[in-house]
């Protein structure tokens, strides 16, 4: 068995509790590594280091095309070579949609009059803080821009394997969600007893099996005459629950203040090492299965 | 002078304005010096990324002098301004031939960009 692993947590929807389990798991550990992946709104940073935009910033850039009008001859290729509809010729001028383009370079490739010529641009933001158990990064998407995806991969070039490496991931289950939870032990799919919460916990569901990612589900605002909704349908697909995280004023009251309830109410650090030693135990089983 | 409606299918001036610009399943191309009217089907529709550019590349290549729609996306309406095409607004207007007939009216108000398409 490694001696760390690193874990994704993630919900179908957001406002689900992501945040909550992350910040409260990764404040009860030694050695933690906690990444901040939901950068189309990264907010962990409200309990862990709300002071992040005055910490080391790197900005994650990426290349658009820049077009020279005295070398271009209106030929139409690099429209016509685009996929994605990031350039237009209108009046004999190419126009650059920078928002849909994927950075691919294949515009300027096709371009015969090297009229083309990629220009950086910043994409996003990764910011980081040092705690004294916690290496905090976090990813952070620039207002306007569409593509998660680079920023996450960057973040994750920052992964610590020495570390126990928990990732806050985008929710949902399209592209910057998945980004967030490759190459991740274990998955941790936070939920809420309700309708709205079951019918996205099996959209999350069907994902992680295609990807063949092993995981588990937390249920957070749980409370005894609703749970059921949940358990059932655990219990008919063999998931494992492996926490409850009860619907309390206390704890919402807490978090409304930016204050993570693991440091107020007793008991919940030993809740929460147990739950990353459930977690360990699953993973390395799911390994030793997946070995054979 | 030319002029494109976002149409449901390929029809006539009785056919429905379709809903939306860059999604349109065809457009409606009218020549007002003749009133005859032909209809292209919008290839972008299809496309996963950017229908609003690929749309508005259509009506350029088209000779559009003018485009009425309901809604026009950011990236649509920056590229048909580049093109020099007039852009308009529709509202309440549910036909082709009532779109045009206002547009002969000049009753149709220079429309604005509205929020585009969601991924």
């Amino acid at each position: 068995m490694k001696q760390e692993i690193s874990l994704s947590i993630l919900s179908g929807k957001g406002g689900t509790g992501k945040t909550t389990l992350a910040v409260n798991m990764a404040l009860a550990l030694e050695n933690v590594q906690l990444l901040d992946a939901d950068v189309e709104e990264p907010n962990d940073y409200l309990f862990i280091s709300p002071e992040i935009e005055n910490k080391k910033m790197e900005s994650v850039m990426r290349l658009i095309p820049e077009v020279d009008d005295d070398k271009c001859t209106a030929c139409r290729k690099c429209v016509n070579f685009c996929e994605y509809n990031a350039l237009a010729m209108m009046l004999d001028n190419v126009l650059v949609f920078e928002e849909v383009c994927h950075s691919c370079g294949g515009c300027e490739i096709v371009c015969p009059e090297n009229a083309i010529t990629e220009k950086e641009k910043e994409l996003g933001k990764l910011r980081h803080d040092k705690l004294d158990e916690i290496d905090f990064w976090q990813g952070e998407l620039n207002t306007g821009e569409e593509k998660a995806v680079p920023v996450i991969e960057k973040l994750k070039t920052k992964i610590d394997r020495d570390k126990k490496v928990i990732i806050d991931s985008p929710p949902g289950t399209t592209c910057p969600t998945i980004e967030a939870i490759t190459d991740t032990d274990f998955t941790v799919v936070v939920t809420e007893p309700s309708s709205f919460g079951l019918h996205d916990l099996k959209m999350v569901v069907e994902m992680l099996v295609q990807i063949k990612q092993p995981f588990a589900v937390v249920i957070n605002r749980a409370e005894a005459d609703s749970d059921y909704l949940i358990e059932d349908y655990c219990q008919e697909e063999g998931i494992n629950i492996l926490l409850k995280i009860p619907f309390s004023r206390k704890i919402a009251e807490l978090y409304s203040n930016g204050k993570p309830f693991v440091n107020e109410i007793e008991g919940w650090q030993r809740k929460f090492e147990k739950l990353y030693r459930d977690i360990r135990k699953e993973a390395s089983g799911y390994e030793r299965n997946n070995s054979n | 002078m030319k002029i494109v409606i976002p149409a449901v299918e390929d029809g006539n001036f009785e056919t429905e304005i379709h809903e939306n610009f860059g999604r349109a399943d065809y457009f409606a191309l009218v020549n007002s010096d003749n009133d005859e009217i032909e209809f292209v089907k919008n290839t972008a529709a299809a496309q996963s990324s950017g229908a609003g550019v690929g749309a508005a590349q259509l009506c350029a290549d088209r000779g559009a002098d003018a485009v009425a729609a309901y809604h026009f996306g950011p990236k649509a309406y920056k590229a048909l301004r580049a093109a020099g095409i007039e852009v308009l607004d529709l509202n309440k207007q549910n036909l082709i031939k009532e779109a045009y007939n206002d547009y002969q009216a000049g009753k149709l108000a220079e429309a604005v960009a509205g929020p585009g398409g969601h991924h």
